[in-house]
């Protein structure tokens, strides 16, 4: 109901408003009483909408899949350094094409970013998956993965210090995140890629639900750590490495949607939290996104902002009134 | 319902459990060859590194032999696949990092995991399972409460009715009465005792309330200087595997009232 309610009112509130008989109609084929509202709703706020849905729920999933995994509560789906390799791919792309000699006009486009962010967080994740096959233990894979983040905000830094006044704008720009400016084409690859991460997830419920009695038992219930561990790496990588891909670097919603969950549902059973966390993903982004776009005015600030300034002081106020970190 | 002729369940041959360390093994107790009985209760004792944890580590399939083999109702442990496994063995363990946002009945409810499919779903079959399990271990009491509500006691009730909901012929505990006073050591020992005795289940822990487990468990295992010992109670006391158990300069064991004695 909730997502339903805030999917309606990302469609209706923008720079100007459309009313929600003008929505209704369009979207069931009609034609709305300005023809330049078709045009708005159908290409530009239809495809925000969808994409923040799936962004949220898909963020918030895979921040939870990280969190059992690693059974620690600061795990978020960028803990496995995606969204450095992200960056760095995007970094490489913005900044270092100039040095290199290339010209920025011919790869300039937003699927040129796409792909640069993907190559980027998949060979980070390569090396991540590599290492995952190597180690016994969860907890080093969880080090591994912070210190191929450092390395990689390391090698972005060195590449910053070294670029452009206007390419250093853009590549901010970029890592400000955006649900907008999706084609559907974008919308779709995007829709398929979570799907398949949802798929996995939702094949790994057994496998996470024994993984919060920790490695040990887990193991004496009858699950194969390492393959499960591999396909909850999967399962992230596609989820939040796609939204990473199209949308940016978007935090806190991973980081924060399943706490906010586990404090509003009394059940730490994934076959209930994986849903509830999936569905608080998808109206928190929307909701973030709606705020972010300034309803009636020009402006459009940048969603990572507002992500954390709504939703930290939720998650601060939560913890305070109920004096206890339930994980 | 008493088992006329008592099987063996659980069996070692020639098995070293210890540490691989790149490439090179570092045992820690060898050519254990042991066969634990269906009913009976049994102790592992051993000082502190003896190998106790390492050798129901490997029973459990945790970690692997160095080498030798274990069998289970006379099935090679590695011939089975990870459920069919989790079907013989299951365990209570300490210092796990286990999610206290669990309820008890959920946490007693994962126990059940080998038995169902992929959506972890019980039906009413598992259900009763899970609150016979709890009954039997007098949890039902709490089962709706959080596990960070329980005390150490109370918790160890739960991790126990957790094994037991697994349904396995063969439990293994490492250290069930540590952290617990008197009182609840004895509730836990009585407990295992019973659940051996009524369910005609193996139940193997480790400990170091010797004093304690002498006249309640069936056998025991002694591990010292990498070599594993057993028998009964009184065929240990007579070989006298507890006078040299501890090193001799502080502690000394009198066989008549079968306990130790600090050496003054």
């Amino acid at each position: 109901m909730a997502l339903l309610f805030c999917f309606i009112a990302s469609l209706m509130l923008g720079s100007v408003h459309i009313p929600l008989q003008d929505i209704v109609t369009t979207l069931t084929g009609g034609t709305p009483s300005k023809p330049s509202w078709e045009y708005i709703i159908l290409d530009y706020r239809l495809p925000k909408a969808i994409t923040a849905t799936i962004s949220g729920g898909a963020l918030a999933v895979s921040g939870l899949l990280m969190q059992t995994l690693f059974r620690n509560p600061l795990a978020g789906p960028f803990v496995l350094g995606i969204s450095s390799g992200a960056s760095f791919g995007v970094a490489i792309l913005i900044l270092a094409s100039s040095a290199l000699g290339i010209s920025l006009g011919a790869i300039s486009g937003n699927w040129a970013l796409t792909i640069a962010a993907s190559i980027g967080s998949f060979l980070v994740l390569l090396m991540v998956i590599t290492a995952s096959a190597r180690v016994r233990d969860t907890m080093a894979l969880l080090i591994i993965g912070l210190m191929v983040g450092s390395l990689t905000a390391a090698l972005v830094s060195v590449l910053a210090y070294f670029s452009k006044a206007e390419e250093l704008q853009r590549y901010i720009f970029w890592s400000f995140g955006s649900v907008g400016n999706l084609s559907w084409q974008a919308v779709g690859i995007l829709t398929l890629c979570v799907v398949i991460g949802a798929v996995l997830a939702v094949v790994s419920l057994k496998a996470l639900n024994a993984l919060l009695l920790g490695d040990a038992y887990a193991r004496t219930l009858g699950i194969q750590i390492k393959k499960s561990r591999l396909l909850i790496i999967i399962a992230t990588s596609l989820l939040a490495g796609s939204v990473t891909a199209f949308a940016g670097p978007i935090a806190f919603i991973g980081l924060a949607v399943p706490h906010l969950v586990r404090q509003l549902i009394p059940s730490s059973n994934h076959r209930i939290l994986l849903p509830a966390v999936m569905l608080g993903g998808a109206v928190l982004l929307l909701l973030c996104d709606i705020i972010a776009s300034v309803p009636y005015s020009e402006y459009m600030l940048p969603i990572n902002a507002i992500t954390a300034l709504v939703g930290a002081p939720v998650v601060i106020w939560l913890l305070i009134r109920k004096k206890k970190l339930i994980f | 319902m008493q088992d006329p002729q008592k099987h063996i369940s659980l069996s070692t041959h020639n098995l070293t459990v210890g540490y691989a360390q790149k490439g090179t093994k570092i045992p820690i107790v060898s050519n254990i060859s042991l066969d634990l009985q269906a009913g009976a209760l049994i102790g592992l004792i051993g000082i502190n590194g003896s190998g106790k944890s390492t050798l129901l580590r490997t029973l459990a399939s945790i970690q692997e032999p160095l080498s030798g083999t274990i069998s289970i109702q006379e099935t090679i442990i590695k011939e089975l696949t990870p459920n069919e496994r989790a079907k013989q063995v299951s365990v209570v363990l300490t210092n796990q990092a286990i999610s206290k946002n669990l309820s008890v009945t959920e946490l007693v409810s994962l126990g059940r995991q080998p038995y169902i499919n992929w959506l972890d779903a019980l039906d009413t079959t598992n259900l009763e399972i899970v609150q016979d399990a709890m009954t039997a271990t007098s949890c039902a009491a709490y089962q709706n409460k959080k596990c960070y509500e329980l005390s150490d006691g109370q918790l160890q009730r739960v991790l126990i009715a957790r094994a037991l909901a697994q349904d396995t012929p063969i439990i293994l505990l490492d250290e069930p009465l540590s952290h617990l006073d008197l009182h609840h050591k004895a509730a836990i020992l009585k407990l295992l005792k019973r659940i051996a005795q009524e369910q005609q289940k193996t139940i193997l822990f480790s400990t170091h309330d010797i004093e304690l487990v002498l006249p309640l468990c069936d056998n025991l295992l002694v591990l010292k200087e990498g070599h594993c010992t057993t028998g009964s109670p009184q065929e240990l006391i007579a070989q006298k595997a507890f006078d040299t158990l501890f090193p001799s300069e502080h502690i000394s064991f009198d066989a008549e009232t079968a306990r130790f004695s600090i050496d003054k």
